[in-house]
């Protein structure tokens, strides 16, 4: 009977082993492939495509950097992760606060103003049209601004980790004579570093990776962010493969690496997201 | 409704308050409610050309004078990839959660990994790889099914465009169902395993009634964001396939291609707002229409257990 029972399990795993395999395989093989073809030259690619590069021809990447000009496009992409997610993330946190606590009137009703955002159509279109109106097309704010708000996930998240905080640092705080924004700053801040991590590296990563907003707002070159760039890459140098996977894979290679290490706060991230919310 | 006590400054916590809420109306309800507004304009996204309103005439356009065909085809691709990302891509996320929770495999952590990787990657690069992948003329897809003396055009061919994009689409964003699912599985106590083998259950029963309604709520919202998350979607599509190929556009990609003419990758063209603003306001009824549809069918499921 136990020997019985130790087959079926072997069967079993071998079985989600297998399941594992195929699903992974599904997942790695695409950026292997890009990778591989990013190596090779551009006779190599057209005499047989899905060959393993023998030789590596990095030159693939000096000439996509070169033509791309993705070493301007990734300050820009740089400065705008750095504007919008820390302009976010101060929102947020500054609404969450006196939200969570209660200390403000009307409360309830300004939760809601950002819930009921989630529920109404889409506002693409004004939101063009009021940029247009402003003057703000084809420039960097006008680009970052629809993406600053201190709503959605970030919000609820921060909500509910600063349940978790006791009151106490904050009655203790302002008996010592400490304002509220040194108190946020100084105290509240520091206390919710892990949630901070979680929410920005996700703000973040949406920032760098947009490219509707990009096509959207932007027309001079010297604005783009990197996605828009490689974008037009793509459109422009459609027979060269093997240089254009070189271009694709430096834009994903910082995100694979950033998320190599990061792996833990983006997973926990999403998953309090989901569960909140 | 009274506020809690504080010593802080009232007026400081409000100066702190102000920039959210601010940029929530200007930037996010506002727009919102303006789309309607919209809808009944011919407004263009060319600055200083003078616009007026037209009253109903974009829905007339929009269900009547243009092409029938058209209409039909947007509508069924709409539900086609709705139906096929929300039931394939929670169906497989199910398996890989439940194999991924199973403490007999080993490196779990890197497979998570592996399969969440795209959700980092983004929309673009996903796309972008994708269509290398899939390049009809000498990809390695279309070499493999060439040894069975097979060819397909894959996303430049009218009938495998769409399932071309639910692919790409299901291959992004799985890693999310996968991990929300993951989370939701661990939340289950181990105890009530052990006494249900104690009892007797097999492998099948124990899924049937320990695992399958513990997650049931876990599932509820995974199937809810990727309705909605589904319908909403047009990225994979205009990068992809543009906004010209019939054959893949839902109403998401619609509203994109008449408002910012995405197609041509520019921005430039005609951009008929006012007429985006009406397939916009078309697509906000009808995703309210498929929310309602699943929460009542869940609902009436719900009672019957």
């Amino acid at each position: 009977m136990n020997s019985l029972n130790n087959i079926k399990n072997l069967g079993i795993r071998l079985l989600l082993y297998l399941f594992i395999a195929v699903i992974v395989f599904i997942y790695l093989f695409p950026l292997f492939y890009a990778f591989n073809t990013s190596l090779k030259t551009k006779l190599e690619y057209m005499s047989d495509p899905t060959s393993i590069a023998t030789s590596f021809h990095f030159e693939n990447y000096v000439q996509a950097f070169k033509k791309a000009n993705l070493s301007a496009y990734v300050w820009n992409s740089i400065f705008y992760m750095m504007v919008c997610t820390t302009a976010s993330m101060m929102m947020s946190i500054f609404l969450a606060f006196p939200l969570s606590r209660g200390y403000l009137k009307y409360a309830t009703y300004i939760f809601g103003l950002f819930v009921i955002g989630m529920f109404l159509p889409d506002g693409t279109i004004p939101q063009f049209q009021l940029i247009l109106k402003l003057g703000l097309y084809n420039t960097r704010l006008g680009y970052m601004i629809g993406m600053i708000g201190g709503g959605g996930i970030p919000l609820f998240v921060y909500m509910v980790y600063i349940k978790g905080i006791p009151k106490e640092f904050d009655e203790a705080a302002s008996i010592d004579g400490c304002g509220y924004f040194r108190f946020m700053f100084q105290v509240l801040i520091p206390l919710m570093k892990p949630a901070i991590a979680s929410m920005s590296i996700i703000t973040a990563i949406g920032v760098w990776n947009d490219i509707i907003r990009a096509i959207i707002y932007l027309s001079s070159k010297e604005l783009y962010p990197i996605t828009r760039g490689l974008y037009v890459f793509q459109g422009q140098y459609q027979v060269d493969m093997p240089q254009q996977m070189a271009a694709l894979i430096m834009v994903a290679a910082p995100l694979i690496i950033a998320y190599a290490f990061l792996q833990r706060y983006i997973v926990d991230g999403i998953v309090a997201g989901a569960v909140k919310s | 409704m009274q506020a809690v006590r504080t010593s802080f400054k009232k007026s400081s916590l409000i100066l702190g308050i102000i920039p959210a809420i601010f940029f929530q109306l200007v930037m996010g309800v506002g727009p919102s409610l303006a789309t309607f507004v919209l809808s009944f304009t011919d407004i263009t996204g060319v600055k200083g050309v003078p616009w007026k309103f037209i009253g109903l005439a974009n829905y007339k356009e929009l269900f009547f004078q243009q092409n029938h065909r058209d209409l039909i085809q947007v509508i069924k691709n709409t539900i086609i990839f709705c139906v096929a990302v929300t039931v394939i891509q929670n169906l497989i996320a199910l398996f890989i959660a439940i194999a991924l929770n199973n403490k007999m495999i080993r490196g779990r952590d890197f497979y998570r990994a592996v399969v969440f990787m795209p959700t980092v990657l983004g929309v673009l690069v996903t796309s972008l790889v994708w269509l290398c992948v899939l390049n009809p003329m000498d990809g390695p897809v279309a070499k493999f099914i060439g040894l069975f003396g097979l060819t397909s055009g894959f996303f430049t061919s009218s009938k495998t465009a769409l399932a071309c994009c639910i692919w790409t689409q299901i291959w992004m964003a799985m890693g999310h169902s996968m991990v929300i699912n993951l989370a939701g599985l661990q939340s289950i106590p181990n105890e009530l395993y052990e006494a249900g083998a104690i009892d007797g259950a097999t492998g099948s029963q124990s899924f049937r009634y320990i695992t399958f309604p513990l997650l049931w709520p876990t599932l509820n919202v995974n199937i809810m964001l990727a309705i909605i998350g589904s319908l909403q979607s047009f990225q994979v599509i205009l990068l992809t396939t543009g906004g010209r190929n019939m054959a893949t556009q839902t109403l998401a990609a619609r509203v994109m291609y008449f408002a910012f003419n995405i197609n041509s990758g520019s921005g430039a063209g005609a951009m008929r707002q006012g007429y985006g603003a009406a397939w916009a306001m078309f697509l906000f009824v009808f995703i309210l229409t498929a929310t309602l549809i699943y929460y009542r069918s869940v609902k009436r499921r719900d009672e019957l257990i």
